[in-house]
């Protein structure tokens, strides 16, 4: 009896529930110390294996090794998307785009280039948006007539499993291949609909069926991203001449 | 001698999962393929584990009054350690389970064996039944997983196993298999399946008549 | 306000916690024998979910989330990995708040509810939402739609349950499946119900 009532006694509760607290706090905050770097390259190299694949360069079995060794062999650069000028002294390859998301939208972005014995082959854009509940990440492709959609690759969701999560599925982003983004007239006209229209297949995906909020909001994503305040003055910079932003790359690559 | 039944008797007869109905959520919602619910068991059987263990060792320390939210900090801490090492070490795995690594504080196992067994014995036995308890969990999840991930996708550990339809081969998915549902009907069977072999585990309150008598 | 509604509608058919997430579940096969004990705990799921998500987003905001402390000079901080420990602690704290008050200043809501309060701690629906809700970003208000409309779809749940139970009770079932084996593969047809409403909000 002396011994449970000292036990319960006041002093003695607050010394244990500060002794344990303090044990817990200084082993968590030992573990979040130790692996919140080894988690944050690991990020990267899953971030640059999706670039990877957008450029159609590995699948995604490949080693880390090999997609690091594969991004660096992409041409990399930074542009400031109100102006469409490029920031040569960043590092593209190593700067975190996606910083700051979902809450303020990036000011700027890196844009990748696959280049095959000296001549432009892909080029492709980080894409991020608000799908249904989640913000969605990704990787679009443009072909070297930046019209021409080569791939789409779907990084990092989270949205529902089972319904949202269709859109990883590789038969639906494998129909993006070969639409085209915009007229003749430089009208941004691709779209994720229901029912297609006859005279404008090559703009046009189907939604997915039972995921088609989801999907839909990729269409739109994709969209956005194309379309003015985004990308539409960087492409159509490229467009012009796309050796002169990536000079520096070329020279010493 | 009271270490083997502490460690054996969990695996069917007082199954967590089965017999004493705890722990239910994460077993239903990780199953639907092999390599996330196994990482889930693990992660299971690991704070279970320690957080039996560390309860017993302070059994005679921890005031009455505050005991229930020690063990909750207890066991929310080595969930935040584990969540820690599969964010690092198994990305994919990660984003597919969610939120369901942190409710594994939530997870009645834990909290349960800590107040049934932890606060009156040694940690050795309850090092026993922390493992035990954690592989009778694992058995559990890895059969459903093993059937759905078997019929859903006609895999194991994302190995294919029978040729699919659209490869060529002659294995048409259930796609009921992907779907909550499926979760429940399997379970239910498992428990049919085991009360059978075991018929005096029937819930007495639900047992009318003796008819097997 | 018509998202509001969305999100309220959403949770609560379309991505029902029990029935889509599996959340809660033990106590959703331990409390659920009569329709009236499946009732109050219901009702208490709803008020600890309304209360308890929005809180719980307040205080990921303001002291967890990566760069939340900015307003204290220390935009640097990223605390989310301490969200398990917070929310379960601001969970334990509300059910007990919420306990004195109604014994307190409504006994007779007190008798009815207060036996299931404290099962609710440790009960993964309600950290459960808050969780969903971190991960999907939700802002204030629609936590609180969140946290309503779950809490709702979580008692709707039970309450259909319990009263397929009390059925069920009459029903001569094999040895093996007698009880909680029924209890499962009924749960699992309420489940394939609820799917069909996936089409619902759209």
């Amino acid at each position: 009896m002396a011994l449970s009532t000292e036990r319960e006694s006041v002093a003695r509760t607050l010394f244990v529930a500060a002794a344990v607290a303090l044990v817990c706090s200084v082993m968590v905050t030992a573990a979040v110390f130790y692996l919140r770097p080894i988690q944050a390259v690991y990020a990267n190299v899953e971030r640059n294996r999706a670039v990877i694949m957008a450029a159609g360069g590995t699948s995604i079995l490949a080693s880390d090794s090999e997609v690091v060794e594969a991004f660096f062999q992409l041409e990399a650069s930074v542009f400031d998307l109100a102006t469409g000028v490029a920031l040569v002294s960043t590092n593209a390859h190593t700067y975190n785009y996606w910083q700051g998301l979902p809450d303020t939208e990036p000011a700027y972005l890196s844009v990748f280039l696959k280049i095959d014995k000296g001549k432009l082959s892909r080029v492709i854009l980080p894409i991020h948006g608000k799908g249904m509940w989640s913000t969605i990440y990704g990787f679009l492709a443009l072909q070297s007539d930046l019209n021409t959609i080569a791939s789409l690759v779907i990084f990092k969701h989270g949205e529902t499993p089972g319904i949202g999560d269709k859109i990883l599925n590789p038969e639906w982003l494998s129909s993006w291949e070969g639409r085209q983004v915009a007229d003749e007239d430089g009208v941004i006209r691709i779209t994720v609909s229901k029912d297609s229209t006859p005279m404008l297949e090559q703009y046009q995906i189907d939604t997915i069926t039972g995921a088609t909020v989801t999907s839909e909001a990729i269409g739109r994503i994709v969209r956005r991203m194309l379309g003015p305040g985004a990308y539409t003055e960087i492409i159509g910079a490229l467009h012009k001449d796309w050796s002169r932003y990536f000079e520096i790359d070329i020279k010493t690559g | 001698m009271n270490f083997f039944k502490y460690l054996s008797d969990p695996l069917i007869n007082e199954n967590p999962v089965m017999v004493q109905i705890l722990g239910l959520c994460s077993a239903l919602a990780v199953s639907r393929s092999m390599e996330p619910a196994l990482i889930m068991a693990m992660s299971v059987i690991a704070v279970l584990v320690f957080s039996n263990v560390v309860i017993s060792l302070l059994r005679s320390v921890i005031p009455r009054s505050i005991r229930l939210i020690l063990e909750v900090i207890i066991i929310a801490s080595a969930v935040i350690v584990v969540d820690e090492l599969i964010k690092t070490f198994a990305v994919e795995v990660s984003e597919y389970l969610s939120v369901f690594v942190g409710l594994i504080i939530t997870n009645c196992i834990i909290l349960g064996r800590a107040e049934a067994f932890a606060l009156g014995h040694g940690p050795l036995d309850s090092f026993a039944d922390a493992l035990g308890n954690g592989l009778g969990y694992a058995f559990v999840i890895l059969i459903v997983s093993a059937a759905r991930e078997l019929l859903g996708a006609g895999s194991l550990f994302n190995v294919n196993l029978l040729p699919l339809l659209e490869d060529g081969g002659w294995y048409r998915p259930n796609q009921l298999m992907l779907y909550a549902p499926s979760a429940f009907f399997l379970i239910g069977f498992l428990i049919w399946g085991v009360r059978s072999m075991h018929i005096f585990q029937v819930n007495k309150s639900t047992h009318r008549l003796p008819r097997h008598l | 306000m018509s998202s509001f509604l969305d999100i309220v509608l959403r949770a609560m058919f379309v991505e029902n916690l029990a029935l889509v997430f599996l959340l809660g579940m033990c106590t959703y096969l331990a409390v659920s024998r009569k329709v009236e004990t499946a009732l109050g705990l219901g009702l208490a799921v709803i008020a600890v979910q309304t209360i308890t998500v929005p809180i719980n987003n307040l205080v990921y905001q303001m002291l967890l989330a990566p760069g939340a402390m900015a307003w204290a000079g220390l935009g640097e901080i990223d605390l989310s990995f301490m969200k398990f420990v917070t929310f379960i602690c601001v969970i334990a704290a509300s059910v007990q708040i919420l306990d004195l008050l109604l014994e307190r200043y409504a006994p007779v809501l007190h008798r009815a509810l207060g036996i299931y309060l404290p099962l609710l701690t440790v009960n993964c629906a309600i950290l459960g939402g808050s969780l969903l809700m971190v991960q999907r970003h939700y802002s204030f208000v629609e936590s609180l739609a969140f946290g309503l409309g779950s809490g709702a779809g979580w008692a709707l749940a039970i309450i259909i349950f319990a009263a397929l139970r009390e059925r069920l009770r009459l029903c001569d079932a094999p040895g093996g499946m007698d009880g909680l084996g029924l209890a499962f593969v009924v749960t699992g047809f309420l489940a394939l119900g609820f799917m069909g409403l996936s089409g619902l909000v759209s």
